[in-house]
């Protein structure tokens, strides 16, 4: 029907008129250019015909960009949300590892203090990477070994006190018997000046948590509270490492002796940076300090020591002084000449 | 009569719908030129005269409603029609794919016949960058609507026809 070529037949006055208007268009756009031609009525009612159409056509088309609008909002904030997930997970796993380094960090720092106050001590810092624990056992597993200078039955510690003996040391990695281990026993005894009673603690099967202070004499005057030291006997513990308080006193079954339940100054269950005592050595002795003064009268005593070298220096010149002086006196009144020419006449 | 003041409703639903509608939905600022395709399918369908005729109506109501300059539209569309009318001779009219081929041309012989007009007036137009920013969005755009407005034309036409 339509599949047909179309053939028309142009006639030259058409032609000719199509020129006519086109030429026509061209000196328009020129004439409107130079502000010479304005066809302000056309605009007018041409506008008046429109506007209801462009109104109604805008309308429907403010609708449709809403949707698109809310559409395309949906899309962002659905991406924007996806985006702020993943932030906030990485952030809070940044956060977790922040506090994991700050823990770190602090337990280090604390380990550090340690190792810098107890200058008796060569230390080698370790982190537990294992831990064996039952009833009848308590045992960790550190990352330090034989390479690392660790050996069998070397104390290990943190800067709370005693955590333990190492009861096999492997290359990189080795094997630490706790305090509270049952198969565990530590010579220790009282701090407290007045008692310095020893005795073995050792770990008790019945009560995991808590080690026992055994052998004590029931009539020691071992009181709760009392610091429990070790006491350095047998070789493996240095002295005066802290084991913990005594909280509990009952008598042993057989009536002659007692024993002490000890709250361990280490927390075994928090237990995750240790140092082991490679070497120890004589404590230096404590440096002198200046007696308690009384309050109001507080002098330097540095400064009260370099005045009394400095008044003894004084005293010095002024005796030289004096025995200067009576030679002279002697030497005026003539008797060294005379003791002299006594002399020398004798 | 009838006829004749069908497709000029038609025009001005088209123009109304352009200059409202389409500019709302717009992409990246560009909307389509629904009277450039008004004009080529016309042109196509119905030979040059009838395609410059209405390539004129379509332009003065272009500039008489919104263009800067008057008569550059309407020389544009008229010039547009005139050249895809010239076509008509040797087409298929149910044709659709040529329309649509069609409105990149078109597109261009409007843009070079506006830029020419503003070279003219003194303008100063930096054609790569109107090559880049401004033609290729505006060609999707004509592209995508080509074939609806050719249907709409080729029912038109065959309407006329019957009446």
């Amino acid at each position: 029907m339509s599949n047909k070529i179309r053939k028309e037949k142009k006639t030259g006055k058409k032609f000719i008129a199509l020129i006519v208007v086109f030429i026509s268009v061209f000196c328009c756009v020129f004439f409107a250019a130079r502000g010479e031609f304005s066809p302000k009525a056309s605009s007018g009612v041409a506008m008046m015909i429109i506007s209801p159409f462009q109104r109604a056509f805008s309308w429907a088309g403010s609708q449709l960009a809403f949707i698109k609008n809310s559409v395309r909002e949906l899309s962002q904030l659905h991406e924007q949300n996806k985006l702020l997930r993943q932030e906030v997970e990485l952030l809070r796993a940044q956060n977790l590892t922040a506090s994991e380094y700050a823990s770190e960090n602090q337990r280090l720092r604390n380990l550090l203090g340690y190792k810098q106050a107890a200058v008796q001590f060569d230390l080698v810092a370790a982190s537990v990477i294992g831990r064996e624990s039952s009833s009848w056992s308590s045992v960790i597993v550190i990352n330090r070994g034989t390479l690392d200078g660790v050996a069998n039955n070397m104390a290990v510690v943190t800067e709370m006190g005693l955590v333990g003996h190492v009861m096999e040391a492997g290359v990189n990695s080795s094997k630490v018997q706790l305090l509270i281990d049952p198969r565990s026993s530590v010579g220790a005894l009282i701090q407290r000046p007045e008692s310095r009673v020893a005795g073995i603690v050792e770990g008790d099967i019945k009560n995991p948590g808590c080690p026992r202070m055994v052998n004590i004499p029931k009539d020691s005057d071992v009181q709760v509270e009392d610091m429990v030291v070790t006491s350095g006997f047998g070789g493996v513990y240095p002295k005066g490492l802290v084991v913990g308080k005594i909280i509990e006193m009952h008598n042993e079954e057989g009536g002659l002796l007692k024993y002490g339940v000890i709250d361990t100054s280490v927390d075994f269950q928090k237990l995750e940076d240790v140092a082991i005592i490679v070497a120890s050595r004589e404590a230096p002795p404590e440096p002198i300090q200046p007696p308690p003064q009384t309050p109001g009268t507080e002098t330097d005593p540095y400064e009260t020591a370099e005045k009394l070298q400095k008044a003894q220096q004084q005293i010095q010149e002024a005796q030289q002084q004096v025995q200067e002086a009576q030679q002279q006196q002697l030497q005026e009144a003539g008797f060294f000449n005379e003791e002299l020419g006594i002399g020398n006449g004798e | 009569m009838k006829i004749i003041g069908l497709w000029a409703t038609v025009l001005v639903l088209l123009y109304a719908l352009q200059t409202s509608f389409f500019t709302l939905i717009s992409f990246d600022g560009f909307s389509v030129n629904l009277m450039l395709l008004f004009t080529v399918s016309v042109a196509f369908l119905r030979g040059q005269e009838k395609g410059a005729c209405l390539g004129f109506m379509a332009g003065l109501l272009q500039d008489v409603t919104t263009g800067s300059y008057f008569g550059v539209a309407t020389f544009s569309y008229m010039t547009v029609g005139f050249i895809f009318g010239k076509f008509s001779v040797n087409l298929f009219r149910d044709q659709s794919l040529l329309p649509v081929i069609s409105s990149l041309p078109a597109l261009a012989i409007h843009f070079a016949v506006t830029i020419s007009f503003l070279f003219l007036l003194g303008w100063q137009i930096d054609l790569m960058k109107f090559l880049k920013f401004d033609f290729w969005p505006a060609a999707i755009m004509q592209v995508v609507f080509a074939y609806p407005v050719h249907r709409l034309v080729l029912a038109l036409n065959e309407f006329s026809k019957r009446r």
